[in-house]
């Protein structure tokens, strides 16, 4: 039997509406979004209205955490209460480098240590890393600016102003015989 | 450095543009904290205050052969000596009239960039809650 197009057309929707209904069961008894990192979607706006947003700032510590506080804390456990020895041991790990810091410091304020702490000290390696040396890079130089001149122009401070700065800074931070005068 | 760990380093870029324009955007002048005085200093800051960075430049120094990486900024004043506020827990500052508007300060004295939100006129709170090492550190 052949149907109205009007008739047809209803029949279709409803069929749609019924496979959308039965759709949206399937993902309600199957999966859920009820967790933390979904929750705090819904506050971001909010947040990022009243306080702005943090252009300069990444999201990577939560990546970084996951790393050396999951991951690593994963290999060590035996599968029998994970999250349990993961805390413990992540716990663990950061009690040891917090109380190898304490040696450390009273080492160099010359505290009475035993002798197998400070062989224990000779042997682990520093908790501290020495900073990366120090790779300024000024980019994006501007190729407007050749002189003191063109620098104040460009930034809208008289010359005034930016001599009696490189005279405080020069009294400050410079040896006598290399200071500006006054 | 990461807090609390000893030997991870997060790198973040201080970006200053002065009067250009930042990819097609406004001019990008960041916060940073300037290590302005003593730890003694400033209550909560430790020594530390927000300021605006207006350039990035260095001076060479011709007869000696030597280099120094300059900032130009514009520091900001802590209100009630740095104290943190008993409603909100963070510090306010603000840019007094009489402050200096271009301070030249070595690169090594900023410390990182820092994060201030806008309250009233010429005032801001300081967001100590950007990373565990500027929570560990302003309290």
């Amino acid at each position: 039997m052949q149907l109205a197009p009007s008739k047809l057309r209803r029949r279709l929707e409803d069929d749609r509406d019924e496979h959308n209904e039965l759709r949206m069961d399937m993902i309600h008894t199957e999966s859920y979004f009820n967790f933390v990192k979904m929750h705090l979607l819904s506050h971001f706006s909010d947040h990022i209205r009243q306080c702005g947003n943090i252009p300069i700032y990444s999201t990577e510590f939560g990546e970084l955490a996951h790393k050396g506080q999951i991951k690593d804390g994963w290999r060590g456990v035996n599968n029998q209460e994970v999250e349990r020895q993961i805390l413990h041991s992540y716990g663990r790990l950061y009690a040891i480098r917090m109380r190898l810091l304490h040696l450390n410091s009273l080492r160099r304020r010359g505290a009475n240590l035993g002798d197998d702490i400070l062989g224990y000290l000779d042997k682990t390696p520093s908790t501290v890393s020495t900073p990366a040396p120090c790779g300024m890079i000024l980019k994006c130089r501007r190729d407007d600016v050749s002189d003191v001149l063109d620098f104040c122009k460009v930034l809208g401070i008289s010359l005034d102003r930016i001599g009696l700065e490189l005279i405080r800074y020069s009294r400050h931070n410079l040896p006598t015989e290399r200071r500006l005068p006054e | 450095m990461a807090f609390p760990e000893t030997d991870v380093y997060d790198i973040y870029r201080a970006r200053c543009t002065g009067t250009h324009r930042f990819r097609n955007q406004q001019s990008r002048n960041d916060w940073v904290c300037v290590q302005a005085s003593s730890e003694q200093m400033y209550g909560a800051l430790r020594g530390c205050l927000p300021a605006k960075l207006v350039a990035l430049f260095k001076i060479t120094d011709c007869s000696q052969d030597t280099v120094r990486w300059l900032a130009g900024v514009q520091i900001l004043s802590p209100v009630n000596s740095g104290r943190p506020s008993d409603i909100h827990s963070l510090v306010t500052v603000q840019l007094r009239e009489d402050a200096r508007d271009f301070t030249l300060v070595d690169l090594g004295s900023i410390l990182g960039l820092a994060h201030v939100i806008p309250e009233g006129d010429w005032c801001w709170l300081v967001n100590s809650r950007i990373n565990l090492r500027t929570f560990n550190e302003i309290y």
